[in-house]
């Protein structure tokens, strides 16, 4: 019987290759359509969470006493543990920069200074990862790359241009710096003057640091996070304390930092945070119900499919139907070529959806994607899937149509 | 006669063309959903960076402009330590910070620094100025976490908070805080950019399956045509049936996108941002455009498929 059955597939299929192939084509393009979207829209968050995390949305400072005076020194040292295994969220923090301030003047005129790293490879478990306040994607930095010797203006302070020296005096010593370029950050720092870390220690006598800016990707929050930031971590159940630990909301990485950084207490820049997850938020609801509208549509051009094709061949099953076959070894015969086809469109779909999704991710996001996978079971499972759903459909509609031909 | 013989084909192939007509109606209108999404997006966008909240601190301050809100500092005691007072309508300047969070309630905010620098907790009872108060916690992420925040209305204004649509006016009377701005384009142009592409990869396969679909077709209608031709059709008039009919069902198919587009755009955006659409003009002529060439297209291929098709074999019953 299953013998015959698939006797009588292959010979449809190479006796009526061009219409067998239309159905193939057809459950291909609408599962290929449905792949890419499935996977362009599950990895679109996280893409756009990167643009937006190019600002510092927490800061790491000292933890002070009463009197205002820091328990412990932070110091620049600590910032790679940031990038440490032992850091639970070390994989979302995407840029720390350490900063020491200090007041100084140029010309009679008062600056704020800001001793920091314009960019230095911190080690990770993976090699190694470009930190500084030159790699906020989200501040727009002008000019030659700072070396020794060097500082950056920050876009409101105007003192000089790119190229000219200045002479900075603070109130342990006074050196000549050249400008490398100007960076626009649009926020307070806008009105600092960046040197190099070690730079200002020397003109300080410090080695200690005031904080570190840090950029990190974040989750929005939900009704959990809230709780956990209106009573603190420590008023969730173990369970929830796990749940929350575990999602890379601000607050949980802000208390991960914590746990590696000793003696620092971690503040959420709530205004960027703010920004980012309501951002995300309606970016990721919107992708999903696209994707939801996008998964109707796929399935109902797969549904059109075999309607058509059942159509095209009522004739054929009518007679078999006539010389004795029953409704039961129809539909079976019917369901093993539409599965054979969606089985043709699913060794279709995988190349030409990798393809396509992969296109979109490096034009618009500059990356490649890393959904192997994901795309590997989508594009198999997808077009036997659909079409099983549209031969559901059209079971009553196929009973009747051979009937009407049997008259 | 012509379009006689056309209304009474659509007639009997209704069950045949609806799913077709809706198949590349529904392609098409997820491609016009996915641009109409990502144009609205930007109004998405705006609407919540309010998030961001005051977006210009004015520290020169002759006037407090409307909607600004004025905050005084002052120097205080507090639990025996020095603390920086803040005096301003606390109910406006948190209105203003919606991404601000207070724990608890109480008469006076403590910022987070301050609060963790004296051991502070919500709902602590403080003496400030010879009263009593009940202290709530402020985690705003700004200079605000170092201050003790009062609410009264200031004598001295030292800084005005304000959200302005228009913050390049105050430019050089305080800081002008847009640091979101890069960050808000960069992912702007990301949600433009891919639902720009998922559409055009959208329209490419309703295109095809279309063509698809039509080629499932081609065949069944020999018969019809075999008789037609007997009768004394020439290879003209079956052309022009074929193209009224697919022209008819393009002018459908387009009408039904576009329905199908306001009704799936609204829905997202209703589900998602509490928001209507807002299409571009060119979207509903794109969709009747793309329609009628989809089809057009499609009637060409099945004109083709006719040439092909031997009239005298249908009509022997071969």
């Amino acid at each position: 019987m299953l013998g015959f059955a698939l006797r009588l597939v292959a010979k449809t299929a190479l006796s009526q290759r061009y219409r067998f192939a239309a159905l193939a084509g057809s459950i291909a393009l609408a599962s290929s359509l449905l792949v890419v979207l499935a996977v362009l829209y599950l990895n679109a968050s996280s893409l756009l969470a990167v643009e937006l995390s190019g600002v510092p949305n927490l800061v790491v400072e000292p933890k002070k006493t009463p009197a205002g005076v820091p328990v412990a020194e932070l110091s620049a040292d600590q910032v790679p543990a940031l990038k440490a295994r032992e850091h639970f969220w070390r994989n979302n923090i995407q840029n720390a920069a350490p900063v020491l301030l200090a007041e100084g003047n140029a010309g009679g005129r008062e600056l704020r200074l800001a001793g920091t790293w314009f960019r230095r490879e911190v080690p990770s478990e993976n090699g190694s990862y470009p930190f500084g306040v030159l790699e906020f994607r989200g501040w727009s930095y002008t000019g030659e790359p700072p070396g020794e010797g060097m500082v950056v203006l920050g876009a409101a302070v105007g003192i000089a241009q790119p190229g000219d020296a200045v002479e900075i005096e603070t109130a342990n010593s006074t050196r000549t710096f050249r400008v490398a370029g100007v960076l626009e950050t649009g926020s307070y720092w806008d009105s600092y003057v960046f040197l190099s870390l070690e730079e200002l220690q020397q003109m300080l006598g410090r080695t200690d640091i005031d904080l570190v800016l840090v950029g990190a990707l974040i989750k929005p929050r939900d009704e959990l996070a809230v709780r956990a930031e209106l009573y603190g971590p420590e008023a969730l159940s173990p369970e929830e304390f796990e749940a929350w630990y575990c999602s890379p909301y601000a607050s949980a990485i802000a208390y991960t930092i914590a746990e590696v950084v000793p003696n620092s207490s971690v503040r959420v820049l709530r205004r960027v945070t703010g920004v980012q997850e309501e951002l995300l938020r309606a970016s990721s609801a919107a992708f999903l119900v696209l994707f939801a509208v996008s998964a109707l549509v796929a399935v109902f051009s797969i549904l059109s499919a075999v309607r058509m094709y059942v159509s095209a061949k009522r004739r054929e099953l009518g007679i078999q139907r006539a010389i004795g076959a029953s409704e039961a070894r129809v539909a079976v015969q019917l369901g093993m070529e539409v599965l054979a086809a969606s089985l043709l469109a699913a060794l279709l779909a995988y190349p030409v959806s990798g393809t396509v999704a992969e296109a979109i991710s490096r034009s618009v996001f500059g990356v490649e994607l890393s959904s192997g996978l994901e795309l590997l079971v989508l594009s198999l499972a997808m077009p036997p899937a659909a079409s099983l759903v549209a031969l559901f459909f059209l079971r009553k509609e196929l009973s009747r149509e051979l009937v009407e031909v049997l008259r | 006669m012509l379009r006689r013989l056309v209304a009474t084909s659509l007639r009997h192939r209704a069950r045949l063309y609806l799913p077709m007509v809706l198949a590349v109606a529904l392609s098409l209108a997820l491609a016009g959903t996915a641009l109409t999404v990502g144009e609205s997006f930007a109004y998405i966008v705006e609407e919540k960076m309010e998030m961001y909240g005051a977006n210009v601190i004015l520290t020169e301050v002759d006037e407090v402009p409307a909607g600004g809100v004025a905050v005084e500092l002052r120097s205080a005691e507090l639990e025996g330590s020095e603390v920086v007072v803040a005096v301003a309508d606390v109910e406006a300047l948190l209105a203003m910070n919606p991404a601000w969070l207070v724990r608890g309630t109480g008469d006076v905010l403590a910022g987070a620094e301050v609060a963790e620098r004296l051991g502070i907790a919500p709902g602590d009872r403080v003496e400030l100025a010879g009263d009593e108060r009940v202290v709530a916690v402020l985690e705003s992420g700004t200079e605000f976490d170092s201050y003790l925040v009062v609410n009264g209305t200031p004598g001295e204004v030292d800084m005005v908070l304000l959200r302005t649509e228009e913050p390049e006016r105050y430019r050089g009377k305080g800081v002008v805080l847009e640091e979101m701005l890069r960050a808000k384009y960069a992912f702007l142009e990301g949600v433009e950019s891919l639902l720009a592409q998922v559409s055009a990869v959208t329209l490419v396969t309703a295109l095809l399956g279309a063509l698809n679909l039509a080629r499932m077709d081609a065949g069944t209608r020999r018969r019809e045509f075999g008789i037609l031709r007997a009768m004394g059709a020439g290879r003209r008039t079956l052309g022009w049936l074929v193209l009224s009919e697919y022209l008819a069902l393009a002018l459908l198919t387009g009408a039904v996108a576009l329905v199908a587009t306001l009704v799936m755009s609204s829905a997202v955006l209703q589900a998602t941002a509490g928001t209507a659409p807002v299409m571009d003009a060119g979207i509903p002529l794109m969709l009747v455009l793309f329609s009628l060439l989809s089809f057009l297209v499609v009637g060409a291929a099945y004109l083709g498929e006719l040439r092909r098709q031997e009239v005298a074999e249908e009509l022997r019953g071969e």
